[in-house]
């Protein structure tokens, strides 16, 4: 019996040390590039392809949203020198009778008179040139349709007495000051009551304008709020008045791309591409000036692969003041034109504001190594789209060279020898 | 019906340790692990290893992988395990690196068949092929200053299962036989990695290993004083073949191996071990050229065993051996060829008994040099093990 559970210690110290088995264990490793067998060391070659050499399309498709999509108004002076855009609103729904409760007892007062009141926005800022900003607020004497209005337009067919809306009284007059400690990014017109009294009769609406030349301010929706005195109380009560259309004009028109890559903008431009990937890659570094076999892509590793875009000016005050998300989305059924649909985001980045200046030079280098994978692996040509998103979200356009490039970065394949 | 129900599980035990230990059999314990076909691995419990490696002519050696002869006479179903810890200390051209290592390098197990016969059975490591080198450098790609690892790594080995028997010629002479049965892979994997959000380069490959061989063993024991053991192994080839769809081949001369061993009592309380092993790896030297060659290796060993000390009624053997000896394969590397590596170590350790040589326990401890300036590397280590063996009698 003694025996039986000796074994049994002993099957246990058995088992325990089974456990330890897996305390430490780790592969005894020698460093230094001097003991790498001789052609063993991996060679990483970098390779910049031209346009010509992996493109085999490219289409620009513009028109996905217009100035009616934008969730903004844009307020210009002669920015870049040239564009200038006035802000449009309408308040509609003033009150024919206001409900006053005293003592819990409402009373229904048709007869009523307006305060003074007030009409405020928020700048986006970081859409926005710096300030400060002089920003005035007229009183509009046209009628306008915002269908159809453009600075010269005013109604389809009926041109503005003044091109940019017929203005009347100069209402009121703001100044942006950006990071202001006290009023922020906000912007407040303060409005005469008469003015007010004014607006709730029949009225065309307003009109924003900047006055500081060189300004692009981009702003919210503009809200009215406004005290109402009812006759039979001594009292008043604010009412927000809804507003109704709210648009933009803009002035000049957006400037021809001709060749160029364009992508956001008001009409969310993408440019659609197709890339080749039957790419045949040298396998030494191009630097090193020899003659060496190549190799097809698709038997390296690709370690790296970027899109390598060089910005271009854009005119006619129409460049970004910000930067760009940039996004390439697969295209399916590239056949289909500008309607194909897309696949989610592959990559995306950014391209700063200042490529599109005129007199500056830049690059954008979008990352494609994923994509770039999958397009090997199918084996076939791909079509990408590139685009601005969120789309219709920005006023400023970005031009790119049509001739990118590809840069790769990759290895050329390990042969690891067995015993 | 006892003895039966205790074989079975044994066994089951066996079959466990094998399954989960099987992987870690061979894990790595050296950076000459790169040279020729791996670091050869002996397979021995710790009582040998504290012996100075004698695996063999040890009195109450039931469980021996040296020599199937060995468990002529076993009592009742046997089973041992052990368990190996490794550091160790390389330096190479100016430089140093070290690491540390768990494995079990030897499961085997022993049934008496009647009067006279016996069975073993067991698994044991043969070759450690688990190595790495690496490098860090950087690249320079366009304006961009890129950060790079490089690396080559080798990971498996061989391992052999052992069947085996042994017959008993009256009290003092058994003669055994076994198959062993090759086994194991090897994957190496050569990549480089990047600092920054690059995709890595790697590319793999791996094989396995299949081969068959033999091994018979006598022991003879003149007098209760003298043992004498020896044991021979040989036949077939070692077949490595890539686990791809081209399946190429590639076949390696199993070496000849001679292990023989004698122990004698020389004082009451005082033995003395000593054995020596050759194995004939030169015949693979014209397949292992490209990777610097093969030559025979052999080892001289011996060791003391001192059995005085008590723990109460359980004996507390104490050990002291030594070993020199010639490895087969190179420090394989990259530029000059350095020269054939030697080994030696100091042993030592201690035993614990229990139930009346029922179930043991020992632990050795070893500490060796390989290698020298003339082979490019010289490495130091500890080597620690321990083995626990139970006798279901």
């Amino acid at each position: 019996m003694s025996h039986i559970s000796t074994i049994h210690r002993g099957l246990g110290a058995l088992l325990l040390l089974g456990s330890l088995v897996g305390c430490a264990d780790e592969i005894p490793t020698a460093t230094g590039g001097d003991l790498f067998p001789e052609g063993t060391l991996p060679v990483t070659i970098e390779l910049i392809v031209p346009a010509s050499a992996f493109l085999t399309e490219d289409t620009v498709y513009t028109g996905y949203t217009s100035r009616r999509d934008a969730d903004f108004l844009l307020v210009a002076d002669h920015f870049d020198g040239v564009l200038s855009a006035h802000a449009l609103v309408r308040f509609t729904d003033f009150p024919d009778t206001v409900s006053v409760t005293v003592d819990g007892t409402t009373h229904k007062d048709t007869v009523f008179t307006y305060g003074a009141g007030q009409v405020t926005a928020v700048v986006d800022s970081i859409a926005s040139t710096e300030g400060p900003v002089l920003l005035r607020l007229w009183a509009l004497t046209q009628e306008w349709d915002e269908e159809f209005v453009t600075w010269e337009l005013a109604e389809e067919g009926v041109a503005w007495e003044e091109p940019g809306g017929t203005r009347g009284t100069l209402l009121s007059e703001t100044i942006w000051v950006p990071s202001d400690t006290v009023s922020g990014d906000s912007l407040t017109w303060e409005v005469d009551s008469l003015d007010v009294a004014r607006l709730s009769r029949e009225s065309p609406g307003l009109l924003v304008t900047s006055a500081t030349p060189g300004s692009r301010v981009q702003i919210s929706d503009l809200e009215l709020s406004v005290p109402v005195h009812p006759v039979s109380k001594d009292t008043a009560l604010v009412q927000e008045i809804s507003a109704g259309p709210q648009t933009f004009i803009v002035t000049p028109q957006p400037p021809e791309r001709g060749v160029a890559w364009e992508v956001g903008g008001l009409a969310s431009s993408r440019t659609v591409f197709t890339l080749d990937p039957e790419q045949e890659v040298p396998t030494c570094s191009p630097d090193s000036g020899a003659v060496c076999p190549t190799i097809p892509l698709s038997e390296v590793t690709l370690n790296a692969a970027s899109l390598i875009l060089e910005g271009v000016p854009v005119p006619n005050g129409y460049r970004p003041i910000h930067a760009l998300v940039l996004t390439l989305r697969r295209v399916f059924e590239p056949e289909i034109g500008a309607r194909a649909p897309l696949g989610s985001v592959v990559s995306v980045d950014s391209a700063a504001a200042s490529l599109f200046i005129s007199g500056s030079e830049g690059l954008v280098e979008l990352p494609v190594t994923q994509p770039l994978r999958a397009i090997l692996a199918s084996d076939s040509a791909a079509t990408m789209a590139l685009l601005a998103e969120p789309e219709g979200s920005t006023f400023g356009i970005g031009w790119f060279k049509p001739a990118p490039r590809l840069r790769l970065i990759y290895t050329l394949p390990l042969e690891p020898r067995l015993p | 019906m006892m003895r039966f129900m205790n074989s079975r599980c044994l066994l089951l035990v066996l079959v466990f340790l094998g399954i989960s230990a099987g992987p870690q059999v061979l894990s790595a314990q050296s950076l000459l692990a790169n040279g020729g076909l791996g670091l050869p691995v002996e397979p021995i419990d710790a009582r040998g290893a504290a012996l100075g490696g004698v695996g063999l002519a040890l009195p109450n050696n039931y469980l021996s992988w040296a020599n199937p002869a060995e468990s002529g006479g076993v009592p009742a179903p046997g089973l041992l395990a052990t368990f190996q810890f490794d550091q160790f200390s390389a330096q190479f051209r100016g430089r140093e690196d070290d690491g540390s290592t768990a494995r079990f390098p030897l499961l085997i197990g022993a049934f008496p068949l009647g009067s006279n016969w016996s069975l073993t059975f067991g698994y044991g490591g043969i070759l450690d092929q688990n190595w790495s080198i690496e490098r860090t450098d950087t690249l320079l790609l366009g304006s961009d200053s890129v950060p790079i690892t490089d690396r080559i790594s080798s990971t498996g080995g061989v391992a052999a299962w052992r069947l085996g028997g042994a017959y008993t010629l009256g009290s003092n002479l058994s003669v055994g036989a076994g198959l062993n049965a090759y086994t194991g892979s090897v994957e190496r994997i050569t990549g480089r990695r990047f600092g920054i959000n690059f995709t890595p380069a790697e590319s793999s490959t791996s094989s396995s290993y299949s081969g068959l061989g033999f091994i018979g063993g006598i022991r003879w024991t003149p007098s209760e004083a003298l043992t004498l053991s020896a044991a021979a192994s040989a036949g077939g080839t070692l077949t490595s073949e890539t686990d791809d769809s081209l399946s190429i081949a590639t076949e390696y001369d199993l070496p000849l191996r001679l292990d023989v061993g004698a122990s004698g009592r020389v004082g009451s309380n005082t033995l003395v071990a000593l054995g020596a092993s050759f194995a004939g790896w030169s015949t693979a030297n014209d397949a292992l050229a490209a990777m610097g060659g093969a030559r025979d290796s052999w080892s001289f060993k011996g060791g003391i065993e001192w059995d005085a000390i008590q723990l109460g009624s359980r004996p507390i053997p104490v050990r002291i051996g030594g070993r020199i000896g010639a490895l087969p394969f190179r420090w394989a590397t990259g530029g000059e060829q350095g020269d054939w590596v030697d080994e030696s170590a100091f042993t030592g350790g201690l035993g614990l008994i229990l139930a009346e040589g029922a179930a043991r326990a020992d632990f050795s401890v070893e500490r060796g040099t390989r290698g020298g300036d003339a082979a490019g590397i010289t490495e130091d280590y500890w080597r620690y093990m321990l083995s626990v063996s139970v006798l279901g009698r």
